[in-house]
């Protein structure tokens, strides 16, 4: 039982923070923009896909690799908020749609020139030991790459909360008509939040993908957590998003050792729907960065 | 009895007692009677043009008609619930997966023939939608849009945790087909393209009246502004809820119809954003609210989506959403909406996804 108990706990943490990493850009965006990216999952594919082909069909090095596929990621936030978001700002049916569709044409893309019989693997492994928690261990990469999205989230917060444009953000989240009458370029400030929210999805992604089996298709089972601890969260919020990621992180682990490892993203996915039915603005209040 | 009275530029026709007045003259040749006339005729056109002019056995082509009545389908009752509960719905084609495994599982399991699993399908989606049906009052805006979005990653997860029920990808086989096979495929599959049709058409009419009638302009003011509604005494909620059973019903007769059309009932293949994408651009590209738009949008999207699988092979998928992504970006109107701009009194439902959160 006490094992058990171990096991619950330090999953309940890894797959928290991990959760939470994915979901922080999506809160960012959400928050200052009010948008709600349906295009964010085709940056976790960009990120790992973009460094495998700088790395191995380019002939860069890893590091090199990694940077480029991050400007990458940038480089297509920044378009698909040009392109697509500016372009339906007052249409959001068709916004929504059109990112989706965007989604789904660069997982296409990525399906078609990297197949699942090709076997991308980005060799970003920090840590290949496992680590003991009270009498349960996890993988060390695990731990790491719950480490690096506590650490984004210190930044992100920092961010918000000592820099001016992260003042600019929050009260852009605040009051968007207040904000635009006391100056605030809101172009200048939307394009920097979609591309300083595109990083942490990406970081975490390389850090995950040694561990995981990747696909082409992943993108949409990684953003479903993104959107599961966004929403339960209270769209936009990163107290909510952060009370979220644990609870979802204790869902998945109480049922992965206790129940049914096959219903783990089942629950959770009932789970959020009922407490959004209770609370339909979730957990903390929507649509406020902090 | 029959008596026919060409006049300048019309045409009165006297039929047993009553009178019918048909214009003739070629620029107002929008009577829907002609488009009809058109619609039915086209697979019987293009079926022999294939098969006795050129010789080809067009099961693709009628395949593709199916595809498009198939859109018709979803985006007609999609287009009537988005106007009669103000919300836009991420998940039409969850319904359609519970219409397809109710019929399925009824036809394999019980040998229950199609004129029974019809209307069970109508009625299980029916009831999941009226037990769903809160969150069109209670969620607003994007939430509503996530919540829907969300319930078919529940089913499919549900369809992958009982696969010993559901067959997960493998989906379910051996499903009764919707008649007897005549022993010609071709033909068969051109029944199949004139029941689609006939299904089609008969949510084209369900939803032009619903529209038209008392309730059709209570759903446009609930469209419009939910409290001015309130404020003049309709009950909104009632009418949200009612719509969004009803349309959710219809959704899931697409699936009872796949079932029985295909022989069996994969869920994971529909359960798919990119089937989402196109019912969504469907309805979109048909012009916002605009029923009959639709038809349009759907033989077009379904046309563009074989052309671009035949020519573009695996990078299909890319292309099509490439040029219907182009498509949302230059027609806005959609193409209902380059007829509508000469008719610019006729009401015109907007459809807001952000109102309130």
């Amino acid at each position: 039982m006490l094992d058990l108990l171990s096991l619950v706990v330090a999953y309940t943490f890894v797959n928290g923070s991990l959760y939470l990493g994915m979901a922080l850009g999506f809160t960012i965006t959400t928050g200052v923009l009010r948008i709600f990216n349906l295009a964010y999952g085709a940056i976790f594919l960009i990120a790992i896909y973009g460094t495998w082909m700088f790395w191995n069909d380019l002939g860069f090095g890893l590091i090199e690799s990694i940077i480029l596929a991050i400007l990458l990621v940038a480089a297509f936030t920044y378009t698909v908020y040009r392109v697509v978001i500016l372009k339906f700002a007052d249409l959001e049916d068709y916004m929504l749609a059109a990112l989706v569709a965007v989604f789904v044409i660069v997982e296409e893309l990525i399906g078609y020139a990297y197949p699942e019989v090709v076997g991308v693997y980005v060799p970003t492994m920090v840590y290949t030991e496992t680590v003991p928690f009270g009498v349960a261990s996890i993988p060390g990469q695990y731990l790491v790459v719950s480490l690096v999205s506590l650490a984004m989230l210190g930044i992100y917060l920092l961010f918000f909360i000592k820099t001016k444009n992260g003042f600019i953000m929050r009260a852009i989240s605040q009051d968007m008509v207040a904000s635009k009458l006391v100056g605030v370029n809101f172009n200048r400030t939307f394009a920097l939040a979609m591309v300083i929210a595109s990083i942490p999805p990406a970081i975490v992604m390389l850090l995950i993908s040694p561990v995981w089996a990747l696909n082409p298709y992943i993108g949409w089972t990684v953003f479903t957590y993104a959107i599961l601890v966004a929403v339960l969260g209270g769209l936009g919020n990163l107290k909510g998003s952060i009370m979220a990621a644990y609870i979802i992180g204790f869902i998945q682990a109480s049922v992965g050792f206790l129940l049914d490892p096959r219903l783990m993203l089942l629950v959770a996915l009932v789970v959020v729907m009922a407490v959004l039915i209770v609370r339909p603005k979730g957990l903390a209040r929507a649509e406020t960065i902090w | 009895m029959v008596k026919l009275e060409p006049r300048r530029g019309r045409l009165i026709i006297h039929f047993f007692g009553r009178k019918y007045e048909w214009t003739i003259e070629p620029r107002y040749w929008r009577n829907p009677i002609i488009g009809l006339i058109l619609w039915l005729s086209l697979p019987l056109l293009l079926y022999f043009v294939a098969r006795i002019v050129f010789n080809y056995p067009p099961i693709a082509l009628m395949s593709t008609l199916i595809y498009a009545n198939l859109l018709i389908m979803m985006s007609a009752p999609f287009n009537l619930q988005t106007i009669g509960t103000g919300r836009l719905n991420f998940g039409p084609h969850f319904f359609l997966a519970i219409g397809g495994y109710t019929a399925a599982l009824l036809s394999r399991n019980y040998g229950l023939s199609p004129a029974l699993t019809l209307p069970a399908a109508f009625l299980v989606g029916a009831i999941i939608a009226l037990a769903l049906s809160p969150i069109t009052i209670i969620s607003r805006g994007v939430y509503y849009v996530l919540i829907t979005l969300l319930l078919p990653f529940i089913l499919g997860e549900i369809t992958y945790w009982r696969s010993d029920i559901f067959g997960a990808e493998t989906g379910i086989p051996n499903v009764g087909l919707l008649f007897p096979s005549t022993g010609d495929v071709t033909f068969d599959v051109l029944i199949f393209v004139y029941v689609s049709l006939v299904i089609s058409l008969a949510f084209l009419f369900f939803v032009d009246r619903t529209l038209r009638s008392r309730y059709g302009f209570m759903m446009g003011v609930i469209n419009e502004d939910e409290d001015v509604a309130r404020s003049y005494g309709i009950n909104v909620n009632q009418i949200k809820m009612i719509t969004f059973t009803f349309t959710s019903g219809a959704m899931a007769i697409c699936g009872w119809f796949l079932a029985h059309y295909q022989g069996s009932f994969t869920g994971a293949v529909w359960l798919m954003p990119s089937f989402l994408i196109l019912v969504l651009l469907t309805a979109t590209l048909g012009g916002k609210g605009a029923i009959y738009g639709v038809v349009i949008s759907a033989y077009f999207v379904a046309t563009l989506r074989e052309v671009t699988r035949v020519t573009f092979g695996e990078l299909s998928v890319v292309v099509l959403f490439l040029i219907l992504l182009l498509l949302l970006y230059f027609l806005r109107e959609g193409f209902w909406g380059l007829y509508r701009k000469r008719r610019y009194r006729e009401y015109e439902p907007s459809i807001k996804v952000r109102r309130q959160t």
